[in-house]
């Protein structure tokens, strides 16, 4: 009867253990999330933040977004434990940061588990004071060409998304119009939109790079001449917006008409078993399903265009290295300054 | 109403508690209130963040006056003047004073706000780089108003702190400057102001109180706390210029985007010893230069939110903060902000006007309890201190145990200043100022072909420049008459 009853324990204790070790990490559980923007006001808050609030209730989980920069995301996705209970929403200088020389390679995707897509900001744009003599890209390119002695300032970070935006600005420009041309495109170091407002403002800059939404009042009608802007072209479509868009006006990346949208993905650290991508991949394709999360998405003109961790792996991954191949050839830019 | 009311005392609450803890900040509380606002409607949000901000301007004054460790880095001028009173057993009374002070530079700048928001917009922008490099170095100028005595020794600390704030990435090209190559990933962002700043005044105060023996409690010896001067509205005669002064100074800074708390509250302080009848009584323990403090660093409030609610430009770290409460409700702030939405606008008027006198009630009345701090046994509070410390060195880039590190390096380096002599204060403030002197000059010079010439072409620059000049040279001159009467003296 004791070896009976043993028996009986034994077989309920690895029951038990492997149920523990089934069940779902996430309900209950307290969830770090870290962004790479210490900004609360920027894309990479706005939408870690929308998808915080529905994920909490997909998951089951209580989480937190925390604004921690890009250095202190990356270091927390190195070091934190991989049990999924600690991971950063960020979109493509996640990569981009490495390609660039910024970041090193102990940061690089290979170092991490790339989870799901849980959205896009097809919003990054580069905008002009609105008296300028181009409307868009193209034209201004053309503007260039006709007066040797003409040049654009364009304020851009330097490793970031604005610093794809502008090589392959120049690298069009130098293609189809030539060296000379190109040369008279200046890189200007820039920072937040705030400061490259400013800079427009004060006539440091002749050209910004910044998000669509946050610079819409500024195109509106009624805004002072010295303060109002135009968007000379958006890197990637956003439906219902009438603007110049890059790839339209014929800008091109590798011989394709060149379209960029962040795309903001989930990254764990190494080694966080299948089991938890799993379980956010089933709470993404909720959120997909979910029509209060798009509404709150396009509310803030971000889409809510989610991709399960495998496609999203294929993606990003592609993405990289077909802008990696770009860039190998690109200049650098403290060398067009 | 009432709701916006309750919500903006949870507010200012709260935010004097952020503001009171050294290292945490009114940036800090609304960043951590924001995601909670998204349950509220904007209105009532606006009511709870505003209430923070005021709040957690305001706390920074308890801690710079009571134990010497500035809440806030706005409130370092704070404790110049504020903790010698409170050492010599009026520690109610300099809070008193500080929070009054506090009371008037916000309601001066909400009455700007109130009133002149589109055209001071329309001047801030006037304010370009050049511009705002030369008034970055004008507030580097307190450094020679505080070392009067040993300017040589000031200015070389002020040079060193200048030298560490340049640690780090630089922006413009992603290379590591000063960094070894083991603190590549510490030192990326350069070191934390706030880990330095408590470092530099608690950690070192409590190396040197425990060389020299705790002593009681932090009072000087000798001073019997009911002999103190107590607080009345007299003390205020005679210093309805420097409130209004300092009030518009901060209010000024607060309306030029980053410029910062910090360079308010300097500049304001010393303009308050220029200005001054009796100049070598700041920072022995006078109220003028606790009010030129206190109603500089409120001032900044109604004044960040003018280029804010006009041009979309958050005029500091907070209101940078704020844009993110309005992002959640779908509502931009831009140029047409006020012209579209004059609801909004006018309860952010009410709001702050109700903010601050709410700040006034929460902190004016218990402050005779609070002000008892100084009388707890130092063996008692000081490891307290040290954990309040700790805490929010860790929490300054949420939790990263760097900066609790660096919190006790710099009280050790602290330290080893005061044994050579070398003032802390002016490393303080070149540690402050130093990036955007930097970052000022370098966007200036770029955008202007690498000339130099717009530095000293441009009217408001021209103006600026004879502001330094004229205060350095009353510094100086102020400096020599000091030692040849501290000579005279010497020899009678």
């Amino acid at each position: 009867m004791k070896k009976v009853l043993s028996v009986l324990l034994a077989v309920m204790m690895l029951v038990g253990i492997t149920a523990t070790a089934m069940a779902d990490v996430y309900p209950g559980s307290r969830v770090r999330i870290v962004i790479g923007s210490t900004s609360v006001s920027g894309d990479s808050y706005m939408v870690a933040d929308t998808v915080n609030r529905y994920l909490q209730k997909y998951l089951g989980c209580e989480s937190k977004v925390d604004p921690v920069g890009a250095n202190a995301a990356f270091e927390a996705v190195k070091n934190a434990k991989p049990d999924g209970l600690e991971f950063m929403i960020f979109h493509d200088m996640t990569y981009l940061g490495v390609l660039f020389g910024s970041y090193d390679e102990e940061y690089a995707l290979e170092n991490m588990v790339v989870g799901p897509r849980v959205g896009q900001n097809p919003g990054s744009c580069f905008a002009a004071k609105k008296d300028a003599e181009y409307n868009d890209m193209k034209e201004m390119a053309d503007w260039l060409a006709a007066d040797a002695s003409r040049t654009v300032r364009i304020s851009v970070e330097a490793g970031g998304v604005s610093n794809i935006g502008f090589v392959v600005y120049y690298m069009w420009v130098k293609e189809a119009y030539g060296e000379d041309v190109a040369n008279r495109i200046k890189f200007v170091l820039g920072g937040s939109t705030d400061t490259k407002l400013q800079q427009l403002w004060d006539g440091n800059t002749d050209v910004i790079f910044a998000d669509y939404s946050s610079l819409l009042q500024y195109t509106a009608e009624g805004v002072d001449a010295q303060l109002a802007v135009k968007f000379v072209g958006l890197m990637d479509k956003i439906e219902g917006v009438d603007a110049p868009v890059m790839g339209d006006l014929g800008i091109t990346l590798g011989g394709e008409p060149f379209y960029f949208s962040k795309d903001f993905l989930i990254y764990l650290p190494k080694g966080t078993p299948q089991e938890v991508v799993d379980e956010l991949d089933a709470a993404v394709e909720k959120l997909a399903a979910d029509a209060e999360f798009q509404a709150d998405m396009a509310k803030l003109t971000y889409a809510g265009n989610v991709l399960k961790s495998a496609e999203a792996n294929e993606f990003i991954y592609g993405k990289r290295d077909a802008l990696a191949k770009v860039l190998a050839d690109a200049p650098a830019l403290e060398d067009l300054e | 109403m009432l709701l916006n009311i309750a919500l903006a005392f949870v507010g200012v609450a709260v935010g004097i508690i952020f503001g009171a803890i050294p290292g945490m900040t009114a940036t800090m509380a609304v960043a951590v209130f924001l995601p909670m606002t998204y349950a509220l409607d904007l209105v009532p949000a606006l009511w709870l963040l505003l209430g923070l901000y005021v709040g957690g301007i305001s706390g920074g004054l308890v801690p710079a006056i009571l134990i010497n460790v500035p809440g806030t880095p706005s409130s370092v001028c704070t404790g110049f003047d504020g903790h010698p009173m409170a050492r010599r057993g009026e520690g109610e009374r300099a809070l008193k004073i500080g929070i009054t002070a506090s009371l008037m530079g916000g309601l001066i700048s909400l009455a700007v706000l109130a009133l002149l928001t589109p055209p001071l917009a329309r001047m801030a922008i006037k304010f370009s780089a050049v511009e705002k490099f030369l008034i970055i170095l004008f507030a580097m100028t307190v450094i020679a108003a505080l070392s009067k005595g040993s300017m040589t020794k000031g200015v070389l600390s002020g040079f060193l702190g200048v030298l560490l704030s340049l640690v780090g990435e630089l922006t413009m090209n992603n290379k590591m400057r000063m960094v070894p190559a083991f603190l590549k990933s510490d030192l990326r962002a350069g070191f934390q102001l706030l880990p330095l700043l408590i470092g530099l005044f608690a950690i070192m105060q409590m190396f040197q109180e425990a060389e020299k023996g705790m002593k009681a409690n932090a009072m000087d010896e000798g001073v019997d706390a009911k002999n103190a001067q107590k607080f009345s509205l007299k003390d205020f005669k005679g210093q309805w210029v420097n409130v209004i002064r300092s009030s518009l100074l901060g209010t000024f800074m607060g309306i030029l985007p980053g410029v910062g708390g910090s360079a308010a509250s300097l500049i304001a302080y010393s303009q308050a010893k220029t200005w001054s009848k009796h100049p070598e009584l700041l920072g022995t323990g006078a109220p003028e230069g606790l009010i030129a403090s206190e109603s500089s660093n409120n001032g900044l409030t109604g004044g960040a939110l003018v280029p804010l609610l006009s041009l979309g430009i958050p005029g500091d770290s907070t209101t940078a903060v704020l844009i993110g409460a309005f992002m959640l409700q779908g509502i931009q702030v831009g140029p047409l902000f006020i012209q579209q939405n004059g609801e909004i606008w006018n309860q952010i008027l009410i709001a702050l006007l109700a903010c601050n006198f709410i700040m006034f009630l929460v902190m004016f009345f218990p402050i005779k309890l609070i002000s008892k701090v100084v009388n707890v046994k130092s063996a008692r509070m000081y490891p307290v201190i040290l954990i309040m410390c700790i805490v929010g060195a860790y929490a300054t880039r949420s939790g990263v145990m760097f900066d609790v590190w660096c919190l006790l390096i710099f009280g050790i380096l602290g330290y080893i200043m005061s044994k050579i002599g070398l003032p802390t204060a002016p490393f303080l403030i070149g540690f402050i100022l130093g990036k955007d002197l930097e970052k000022y000059f370098l966007e200036a010079v770029r955008g202007n072909n690498y000339s130099l010439a717009p530095f000293f072409t441009r009217p408001i620059a021209i103006v600026l420049w004879v502001l330094i000049v004229a205060f350095l040279g009353y510094s100086i001159w102020d400096n020599a008459k000091g030692k040849r009467m501290e000579k005279a003296g010497m020899k009678d």
